[in-house]
């Protein structure tokens, strides 16, 4: 037996080794309208606890974290237990059996699961909801909406009323309603209780919470409910009334306003400046000084009046001189009730003038959503001239010219065209083949004409005519140096060169070697290729003149130059044309 | 019939006029920032069957000044194929800078580029044009030469080697006008495929605005090259040929 005990307890302690995440809850089944407690917990320290999906139930608060240890000694034993538990209160709306899924926690990189979870919620009994009943008509919020149907920007004021008939002892904000596309501004409220009579019933309101709301999206926008924790102090029924007249309970009632939806639409097609102002607004500007000396500090002053999302309204983009250096603007603004009544926005920019001249600060325009005549309208600034003279404390201004590069910085496109020649929209080339058929036809014309030529037009009429065009070329490209030292009067070397260029005429033409040159290889080549005697004496006439002309100063050598000249020129003319 | 020429060609001038005048009607808008209103008041020129460079550029400003920046793309590329102008090219860099993707272009050899600036010098009709009527001209001159005395052997050759030039400038015009399609994306982002079905392999993205060309056409799929030199399969439903 005594075994067996050891063995179990053995078993146990095993068991409880192998930790379990355990699930109680307050009251199953529970009534409708009844918070419920449920806490999660296990026996050792643990953390990334993983909440369960309670459908269809309501979470009034939690995962509550708790944890606790005790340190017991027994017979000389010492144990310590820590145990951690995580309590939700829950609140069943609805009757029918809600399945709560499984939680888990990590212990030492282990996840534990605990077991789902099943909570029966029965209808109440009829004095249960009678009570209910009696609670939830004496004790409300109540949401007040100013307009359910805005554009993108606008705003509403939504204010939170507490209505009650009963006796409050406290009340506590448990959850704050979540605002899903808004941006919300809170007023100033005072939570004392008012009288006031609703539909004849009179009831203590007071103001929980009043904001207002700036629709940043469009949509149907849900502000979710809030909910609020109130302790009614209740007299007690019971019979043991204390000594000081006590008897009284305290009941703890959760209650929550209604979910209220806002629809948003899209603002109609803004125009391209558009930042996003909605309201009806007006724009300002001032400035402090219409003249002033350079490097002198001017302020330029926007304010924006008038009302709705004045507050989020961005610095406009104005376009002060080139020359000017300006810091960013200082803002300052007085808001009234979120900008549901008249407020101002200061835009304050701080110029300074580098130079003298005459400028101007352009309008600039801001452009405003108008959602009660539902159209856009453009508030535009005045335009201001300055007049900034040089500023004589400072010398260097004078003394050296400041030169600036001229640079742009910013870029645009070009401007439109004002004038067009329109024409019919289609490809305008000829077709393929047809290019083809047209360019190619003269083509093949001329080379017919071409292969007609080479054909037939061997002899040619003109033929001889051409030859004695290409002999002169020969003879003047011969004889081009000769003529260079006419023109330069260089008599010694002019002879020479005649002599230099008719013996190399020669030798190229009939292919003879320098060192065979002489006057009877040019009567044997000459007679060989059948050129006349006569050109053959005068050939041999000319380099005689020639040489005789070097060492034998004559007495116009001028004229016996040109003379000379011309003979070379006609000679080679003569063996060109009358060879082939 | 030559009373229906004229009442064709009277027609014309009324519809031109009438164009002329929404321009203008138009342009006033575009100064009072009125963009929408500009746009639809250039379409409805487009609408008359009548168009040019200037209406083009034109309509990519509006469309530009709307942050439209592929429409904005799509209409200078467009006002570019018409006529080669400073002012559209560069309004064009400007709005390239707006879109998403940035594609590095190849860049060509100097004698390439030295070929497509002369080559847009005219448009592939002035080109053809142009070498017919240079090729007519050496044949006259040809002929000529051919029946009197006068030689004009240089001439003629110089003649013929601008003829074949010019042609060679009229096929890589008409290549690069006519044949070569190109489109801009328009949906805001692409999956640029290595084949043309669903679930081929994802090659890149392209997002709106970029400048493509078409090389193939397979159903809804077609074949593109982007100016990096990669190319890939998109559907035809994501982009607006020029």
């Amino acid at each position: 037996m005594k075994r067996i005990i050891l063995i179990l307890f053995v078993f146990i302690s095993t068991l409880s080794f192998a930790q379990k995440l355990k699930v109680t809850a307050d009251k199953n089944p529970a009534i409708v309208g009844e918070q419920i407690l449920i806490q999660y917990s296990i026996d050792t320290k643990g953390d990334k606890f993983k909440s369960p999906n309670f459908s269809g139930l309501r979470v009034l608060s939690g995962p509550n974290p708790s944890t606790s240890s005790s340190y017991t000694f027994i017979n000389g034993k010492s144990e310590n237990k820590i145990s951690t538990t995580y309590s939700f209160y829950i609140k069943a709306v609805k009757e029918g059996t809600f399945n709560i899924t499984p939680a888990s926690i990590k212990v030492d990189g282990k996840t534990i699961k605990s077991k789902p979870y099943q909570i029966k919620v029965v209808k109440g009994s009829d004095r249960n909801k009678a009570q209910q009943k009696a609670i939830a008509d004496n004790l409300f919020i109540k949401v007040e909406v100013s307009k359910r149907n805005i554009v993108v920007g606008e705003q509403i004021l939504v204010t939170y009323k507490l209505l009650t008939r009963l006796d409050l002892h406290n009340t506590e904000l448990s959850s704050l309603p979540a605002l899903n596309g808004f941006w919300a501004k809170d007023l100033e409220t005072s939570s004392r209780f008012k009288r006031d009579v609703i539909d004849g019933v009179a009831y203590n309101v007071a103001t929980i919470k009043k904001s207002v709301l700036t629709a940043q999206k469009s949509g149907k926008l849900s502000i979710d409910p809030m909910e609020l924790k109130c302790s009614i102090r209740k007299k007690s029924n019971k019979r043991n009334r204390g000594f000081f007249g006590g008897g009284i309970e305290i009941q703890e009632e959760f209650i929550s306003s209604k979910a209220v939806t806002i629809n948003v639409s899209e603002l109609p097609t803004p125009p391209a400046n558009f930042k996003g102002a909605v309201g009806s607004m007006k724009i300002k500007s001032e400035i402090d000084n219409s003249t002033a000396k350079a490097n002198d500090a001017i302020t330029y002053k926007l304010t924006i009046t008038g009302t709705g999302n004045i507050e989020l309204v961005e610095p406009l983009n104005i376009q002060f001189p080139e020359d000017f250096e300006v810091y960013d603007p200082k803002i300052s603004d007085k808001i009234f009730e979120g900008g549901r009544k008249r407020s101002v926005k200061n835009f304050e920019y701080l110029l300074i003038p580098r130079y003298k001249g005459d400028y101007t600060i352009p309008s600039s325009s801001l452009i405003v959503y108008n959602p009660k005549r539902k159209k856009y309208t453009t508030q535009k600034t005045n335009q201001h001239n300055l007049i900034i003279n040089a500023n004589t404390n400072i010398d260097d201004e004078n003394s050296t010219i400041n030169q600036q590069i001229i640079k742009t910085e910013k870029k645009d496109i070009h401007y439109i065209f004002t004038t067009t020649k329109l024409k019919e929209i289609r490809d305008n080339v000829l077709n393929k083949n047809l290019f083809i058929l047209i360019f190619f036809l003269p083509i093949f014309l001329i080379i017919l004409l071409w292969i007609h030529n080479t054909i037939v037009g061997k002899n040619d009429i003109n033929s001889s005519d051409w030859k004695n065009k290409k002999a002169n070329k020969i003879a003047l490209k011969r004889l081009k140096y000769a003529q260079n030292c006419i023109n330069n009067n260089n008599f010694d070397s002019f002879f020479e060169e005649i002599e230099k260029s008719l013996w190399g005429y020669f030798a190229d033409k009939f292919k003879v070697s320098i060192a065979d040159l002489s006057k009877e290889t040019v009567s044997t080549h000459f007679y060989s290729n059948a050129i006349d005697n006569n050109t053959e004496k005068q050939f041999i006439a000319l380099l005689d003149e020639c040489e005789f002309a070097r060492y034998a100063p004559a007495s116009n050598k001028n004229a016996q130059m040109d003379d000379v000249l011309e003979k070379a020129k006609k000679i080679i003319i003569e063996v060109e044309t009358s060879l082939k | 019939m030559k009373r229906l020429i004229f009442i064709l060609s009277l027609l014309f001038c009324i519809q031109t006029f009438a164009g002329e005048q929404l321009f203008l009607q138009a342009n006033k808008e575009y100064v009072n920032e009125n963009y929408t209103a500009a746009v639809s008041l250039y379409d409805s020129i487009l609408t008359k069957e009548l168009e040019s460079s200037e209406l083009y550029y034109n309509l990519g400003n509006c469309h530009y000044k709307a942050q439209d920046w592929a429409n904005a793309i799509w209409h200078y590329e467009k006002s570019l194929k018409l006529e080669k102008n400073d002012k559209t090219i560069q309004n064009l860099e400007l709005a390239n800078l707006k879109i998403i993707d940035r594609i590095e272009e190849i860049p060509q050899l100097f004698y390439k580029k030295w070929w497509s600036s002369f080559i847009s010098i005219f448009n592939t009709f002035s080109w053809q044009l142009i070498s017919i009527l240079i090729i007519w001209f050496a044949l006259t001159i040809k002929i000529l030469s051919q029946f009197t005395n006068y030689k004009k052997e240089h001439f003629l050759s110089i003649l013929y080697s601008l003829a074949l030039i010019s042609v060679f400038a009229t096929y890589s015009s008409y290549q690069g006008n006519i044949t070569k399609k190109e489109a801009i994306i328009f949906t805001s982002s692409v999956v640029v495929n290595s084949a043309p079905t669903t679930n081929s392999t994802n090659l890149f993205s392209l997002h709106s605005g970029s400048k493509i060309e078409i090389l193939d056409t397979i159903g809804e799929w077609i074949n593109i090259k982007i100016a990096n030199g990669s190319s890939g399969w998109i559907k035809e439903s994501g982009c607006k040929v020029l």
